[in-house]
C-alpha cells in the first residue's frame, strides 16, 4: 500500500526519482496552504467534546456557579441567609446537584395564618428559576444542560 | 481483526461518498463482511449512489430505542451492508452515546470492516464520525482548497488518535494547474493510496443508482477502487482490461450478429 495505482501514478513515481526532494514549507507557501495551529486544533476538538474537564476545572466551575447563585438569591427580598452547594459530575457529560438552604425572614402571626406555605412555595419556585437562569448563563452555548441538574431547595 | 475506517475529506464535493460506496462494494467483493455507515447527514447521498434510498429504519431509530440495529442494516450491491444514519451523529452523541457505542459493537460482531462516510467539514458531526473510527482514508482532489481542507482533517484526526492510512486522489486530470501526486504526498505527509481519474462514467452510474464498479467494472475508476480495496486487505487484484475494440468494429460485429 502507499503507492499510486495507475499510469499517472507510475509516471509521477519516475519523476520523483529524478527530481530533487520537495521542501514542504516552500510548497505550502507556494500554494498558500497553512498549518492549523495547536490552539485552533484544541478549540475545534473541545467544541466537539464539549471540552475536557479536569478536577481543578470542575472545582472552579462549582465555586463560580455557587457564588453566582448565592448572589442572585440574595436579590430576593426577605432572604436573611443562604448556603449553596454545587456538586458537578463530569464523567461523561456535565451534570450535577445543587443544594440550597435558605433562611427566610418570617412574617407576623397574621400573615402566617393567611398562608405562609403559599409564599414558601412561591419562593422555592423563584429560587429554582434563578438557579436555572444562572446555569444557562454559565453554560451559554449549551442551555439544554439545565435539565441535567437536580436542584433542591430547603427553606427555613 | 475488525476495522473501523472513516472516509473523510474536509472539503465537500470531492467524491468522498462515491469512493466510500464503491470501496464498500469492492471490499465486499473480496469476501470481507463490509458495512457502510452513512454519517453524512447534510449530503446523505450514499443510499442514492447505491440505489437504496428511502429506507424507513435508520441508525437514529436504533439509538432512540425504537428499533434494533439489525433492522437498520440493509443489503446493498455485492453483498455490502448499509446503515443509513438518519440524523446527526452529534445530536445522538449527546443523548444516546451509550446506545451508539452498543450499536457499533453489535455491528462489528458480524462485520470485518466498518466504513464510515463522514460529513464534509469539521463540524461536530464530522468530528464525531472521525472520533468513532480507528483508521482514516482521506479523499481529496488535486486542487489547493481541497488539499488545504484535507490537511486540517488529517491534523484533527491525528489529535483524536486516528491512524491515517493514506490519501485517495480523486478526479485526477493530468493538468499542470493542479498539484502533482508528489506534492500532495509532501503536503499531507501521508502516502497516496490510489489515484482515481476524472471519469464522467461515475456520474452516469450514480444517476442509475448503481456503483461504478458494478455498472462498469472495466473502467479505470473501477480498477483503481478495486485495487485500493485489495491493498487495504492485502489481497492481489488483477485489473480488468477495457475492451479495446473500436466503435466501428463493434458496429460491424453487431450488424453481422457476432455479439
Amino acid at each position: 500500500m502507499g503507492s499510486p495505482k495507475n499510469d499517472s501514478a507510475s509516471n509521477d513515481a519516475e519523476t520523483k526519482v529524478q527530481s530533487e526532494p520537495i521542501d514542504r514549507s516552500k510548497l505550502m507557501e507556494k500554494y498558500g496552504i497553512k498549518e492549523m495551529n495547536e490552539d485552533d486544533v484544541d478549540e475545534l476538538i473541545d467544541s466537539y467534546s464539549g471540552g475536557s474537564l479536569n478536577e481543578d476545572d470542575v472545582e472552579k466551575i462549582e465555586l463560580t456557579l455557587m457564588n453566582k447563585i448565592k448572589k442572585s438569591i440574595f436579590g430576593i427580598p426577605k432572604i436573611k441567609g443562604t448556603e449553596v452547594m454545587v456538586f458537578l459530575d463530569s464523567a461523561s457529560e456535565i451534570s450535577g446537584d445543587i443544594n440550597i438552604i435558605i433562611e427566610y425572614e418570617r412574617k407576623g402571626l397574621l400573615s402566617r395564618l393567611m398562608g405562609e406555605s403559599k409564599d414558601i412555595d412561591n419562593l422555592r419556585r423563584q429560587v429554582i428559576n434563578i438557579v436555572q437562569i444562572e446555569i444557562k448563563k454559565s453554560f451559554r452555548k449549551f442551555p439544554e444542560i439545565v435539565d441535567k441538574f437536580n436542584i433542591n431547595v430547603e427553606i427555613n | 481483526m475488525k476495522r473501523v475506517i472513516v472516509v473523510a475529506s474536509g472539503k465537500g464535493g470531492v467524491g468522498k461518498t462515491t469512493i466510500t460506496a464503491n470501496l464498500g462494494v469492492a471490499l465486499s467483493t473480496f469476501g470481507e463482511e463490509t458495512l457502510v455507515l452513512d454519517a453524512d447527514v447534510a449530503m446523505a447521498n450514499l443510499e442514492l449512489i447505491l440505489g437504496m434510498e428511502g429506507k424507513s429504519i435508520t441508525l437514529h431509530d436504533v439509538l432512540s430505542g425504537d428499533a434494533s440495529i439489525e433492522d437498520a442494516i440493509y443489503e446493498g450491491p455485492g453483498g455490502l451492508k448499509v446503515v443509513p444514519a438518519g440524523i446527526s451523529l452529534e445530536g445522538l452523541r449527546k443523548i444516546k452515546l451509550d446506545r451508539l457505542e452498543e450499536a457499533l459493537e453489535t455491528i462489528l460482531q458480524d462485520t470485518d470492516i466498518l466504513l464510515i462516510d463522514a460529513p464534509a467539514g469539521l463540524e461536530k458531526d464530522a468530528l464525531a464520525s472521525i472520533a468513532a473510527a480507528q483508521e482514516m482514508i482521506l479523499v481529496t482532489t488535486p486542487e489547493v482548497p481541497s488539499i488545504s481542507d484535507a490537511l486540517k482533517t488529517k491534523i484533527i484526526a491525528n489529535k483524536l488518535g486516528v491512524d491515517i492510512i493514506g490519501v485517495v486522489i480523486n478526479r485526477e486530470l493530468h493538468d499542470k494547474t493542479f498539484l502533482t501526486i508528489e506534492e500532495i504526498e509532501t503536503i499531507l505527509e501521508v502516502p497516496v493510496l490510489a489515484v482515481i481519474p476524472d471519469d464522467p462514467e461515475v456520474s452516469r452510474a450514480s444517476a442509475f443508482g448503481e456503483p461504478i464498479i458494478v455498472k462498469n467494472p472495466k473502467s479505470p475508476t473501477s480498477n483503481a477502487i478495486m485495487q485500493l480495496g485489495a491493498d487495504l486487505i492485502g489481497e492481489k487484484y488483477q485489473p480488468i482490461e477495457p475492451d479495446k475494440k473500436g466503435v466501428i468494429s463493434k458496429l460491424v460485429e453487431g450488424l453481422l450478429g457476432r455479439r
